[in-house]
């Protein structure tokens, strides 16, 4: 089954299965053969057969940081991802052709539909229009804005050019809107939020969702919890479905969505390994602090469709997550200690 | 003073007092009580947080003893040249703090320049040396700052114009740089330029130990490549192997790696930065490895001896990447001028002398047994450190 045949017929909330594996098979070929450097990684570090998915050859996170990786001829990228790329870090740079591109968008309407029930919802952005013009340079941040308000009707703006808030944009947003996705990165809407409260008017409708990824990391320091952060907003705004979601820049488009129990699962388009932080096998344990290794059907244009990240996650259910849902139910705990700080929630500078 | 307004102190005395302080004897006694104070003080700290089990060398060699058996080797009349200004390396903490106990042993007021990251690393042994000075008086004590600041070549310039003798580590560029500044006609400078280190072995004598020896040289061998995970310019980067066989068994490698695997897992270090550096370098060389032995805690990279050097200089290896050759005679790799150090296996002083006149590397002037490569000693890359920053006196 070829790719664009496999996302059409795909139930994103399907467990992972044969064909899944077969797509990352295709992955590993297709990338063999056309990235010198993915050729080279996979000839000297890893076993020449995949005869399981935990044997399939993997990317360092890094190494989109340090080399362009393209399985492409450099003529058909027509957009450049880059993650943020925190002070002293060089960003990754994740090369797009169009056939990536859409797949990725196929995959997160997909996933999106799934795991929110919303269709076609208004967005409300809680973010500055400055993060998403035409002419800032194209983040992970503005990869997300951009890729969850292409599945959206209309657009609004929480925060204005200089990230005030915008209260005349927020209430428009509420009452324009049957269906309304409030959407952001985490510690943004945290601080949007927190900031919003003396203004007691805005109350927001049943059939809001309230989506938010890119990390914990400042919100542990202010030691504020998931529960804390989902209660004052059902509290002081009437928010009762706040779901945050686990992604990268170098796998957009195939993201893990937090379950109604606080984990995060997989998909039939994207699955994690965890490894032993030592031993990089498979840790075969639940809630066992591991490295993350992200595998994504989608990724064609580059080689990273099997990352080993640095970021730590534990398992909870390998298959029986009390919600319901199929897949591997996982947290995240954070960054390995040695690894740079990254990430999006790193880059707000008002 | 606004030249000094960018500099922060991270431990030690206070800057304007050290530039105006004055040299004392080498190895005064003073010297000799604070340092072994803090040698009991570190032990003891490296005990309770083993994640500064890597500083109890250092500890351990400025213990009292040792310091009296070095200080025995030198003529007794020997002072402090004067005011000290030390680059510390980023890639090494460890190297801060040996580079401060060279200065003080030879008797000079030192500054030493650290870097933030270092500082984040080292913090709980700056505070033990504060609470030394701190608590005690030590009037032969040469006074030091250890100082942290941003690119600052106006104080970059300010204190080499004012040093009697600086200490630059940190690699070829670091060297070139502060050599270009101003000094005084009497500093004597003691540089430390990029250096890249081996390993030798004699496969067929090795075979010949006996397993306790063997698996001795395997643990040495590996606390040499995972200590400062060859960041060090004396951490082996690189295998030469001397064999009469044409067969090579794999044995050798899994035993090295299950070394380096214990140590991992004693430190609880994760394999990220292992499996990093293994395929950074896998995307970065041209030529592709003859064969690799792979592992998460060790990745060894096959090629032929001609190859090497080039291989080193296109991507240095770290984090237990190794790069290997096999030859028919150690004459056969010739080194290139930025070898320093040689672990030689097995290792015996004659042996060692043998191998000197037999690779003719005019640079190397350290041949060590496994599990020495990484000591840290006053005579360092040829120098006699002490020898060169005082003065003897004479008396008539």
């Amino acid at each position: 089954m070829n790719l664009s045949d496999y996302l059409a017929c795909s139930n994103p909330s399907m467990p992972i299965d044969q064909d899944f594996f077969d797509q990352l098979l295709q992955r590993h070929f297709h990338h063999s053969v056309n990235c010198l450097e993915y050729c080279k990684v996979s000839n000297n570090l890893f076993l020449a057969s995949s005869n399981n998915i935990t044997d399939l050859p993997y990317l360092s996170a890094r190494n989109f940081k340090a080399h362009n990786l393209l399985s492409v001829p450099e003529s058909q990228i027509f957009k450049v991802l880059q993650s943020s790329g925190t002070s002293g870090n060089s960003p990754s740079k994740i090369f797009l052709d169009k056939f990536n591109a859409r797949n990725q968008s196929i995959a997160l309407s997909k996933l999106f539909t799934s795991y929110t029930g919303l269709q076609r919802p208004n967005i409300l952005i809680v973010d500055s229009p400055a993060v998403s013009s035409r002419t800032a340079s194209f983040t992970a941040r503005k990869a997300g804005i951009l890729g969850f308000s292409s599945l959206c009707r209309k657009s609004y703006h929480a925060l204005d050019e200089k990230y005030n808030i915008d209260a005349d944009q927020i209430l428009r947003s509420i009452n324009e809107s049957d269906q309304l996705l409030v959407f952001g990165f985490t510690s943004i809407i945290w601080e949007f939020f927190a900031s919003l409260s003396a203004n007691s008017k805005i109350q927001f409708k049943n059939k809001t969702v309230l989506l938010h990824g890119g990390g914990w990391k400042k919100l542990t320091n202010l030691g504020i919890t998931d529960e804390q952060f989902k209660s004052k907003l059902f509290q002081n705004y009437k928010i009762n479905d706040v779901k945050s979601y686990y992604g990268m820049v170098e796998q957009t488009g195939s993201i893990f969505f937090e379950c109604s129990h606080g984990f995060y699962h997989s998909n039939s388009f994207a699955s994690i390994i965890p490894r032993n932080q030592v031993t990089l096998l498979p840790e075969l344990n639940i809630n066992v602090p591991s490295l993350c290794q992200v595998l994504s059907v989608l990724p064609t244009s580059y080689p990273g469709f099997s990352i080993l990240t640095d970021d730590l996650i534990s398992v909870k259910h390998f298959s029986d997550c009390p919600c319901g849902l199929k897949g591997i139910a996982f947290v995240v705990n954070g960054r390995i200690p040695t690894a740079e700080i990254r990430g999006c929630s790193d880059t707000f500078q008002p | 003073m606004k030249k000094l307004s960018n500099a922060r102190l991270l431990f030690g005395h206070d800057l304007l007092e050290v530039l105006t302080a004055k040299p004392t004897p080498a190895f005064s006694n003073d010297t000799l009580d604070f340092l072994c104070l803090l040698s009991d003080a570190g032990l003891k700290f490296c005990k309770s947080n083993p994640d500064y089990s890597e500083y109890s060398s250092f500890f351990f060699w400025i213990r009292l003893n040792n310091l009296l058996n070095i200080h025995k080797k030198y003529p007794s009349f020997l002072f402090g040249r004067g005011l000290s200004f030390h680059i510390a390396p980023a890639n090494v903490p460890a190297n801060l703090l040996y580079t401060l106990v060279f200065g003080l042993l030879a008797g000079n007021p030192s500054i030493i320049r650290g870097s933030e990251r270092i500082e984040e690393q080292l913090k709980p042994i700056f505070k033990l040396i504060n609470k030394i000075i701190g608590e005690c008086t030590f009037s032969q004590l040469p006074l030091f700052s250890c100082i942290s600041y941003p690119r600052d070549q106006d104080l970059n310039a300010y204190l080499s114009s004012l040093a009697n003798v600086r200490l630059i580590w940190g690699g070829d560029d670091t060297v070139s740089y502060f050599k270009s500044l101003s000094t005084l006609n009497t500093c004597v400078d003691i540089t430390f330029p990029s250096k890249t280190s081996y390993t030798y072995i004699d496969k067929d004598l090795f075979d010949k130990l006996d397993t306790k020896a063997k698996l001795s040289c395997f643990q040495r061998l590996a606390s040499d490549i995972e200590l400062y995970s060859q960041n060090a310019c004396s951490s082996p980067i690189a295998l030469v192997i001397k064999s009469s066989s044409s067969y090579h068994s794999n044995s050798f490698f899994s035993q090295l790696s299950c070394e380096l695997q214990k140590l991992a897992i004693n430190k609880k270090k994760n394999s990220v930065d292992s499996f990093y550096s293994a395929s950074d370098a896998s995307i970065s060389l041209i030529e592709p490895p003859l064969g690799v032995h792979r592992s998460p805690y060790l990745n060894i990279f096959f090629y032929k001896h001609e190859q090497i050097n080039e291989i080193i200089a296109l991507k240095r290896p770290s984090n237990s990447l190794l790069y290997a050759c096999y030859v028919r005679k150690f004459s056969d790799f010739n080194p290139p001028l930025t070898a320093q150090t040689i672990t030689l296996l097995p290792h015996s002083a004659e042996s060692a002398l043998n191998l000197y006149y037999e690779i003719e590397c005019s640079s190397i002037n350290r041949i060590v047994p496994a599990g020495r490569a990484i000591d840290m000693h006053l005579l360092w890359d040829g120098y006699d450190i002490i020898a060169m920053s005082t003065k003897h006196l004479t008396f008539k």
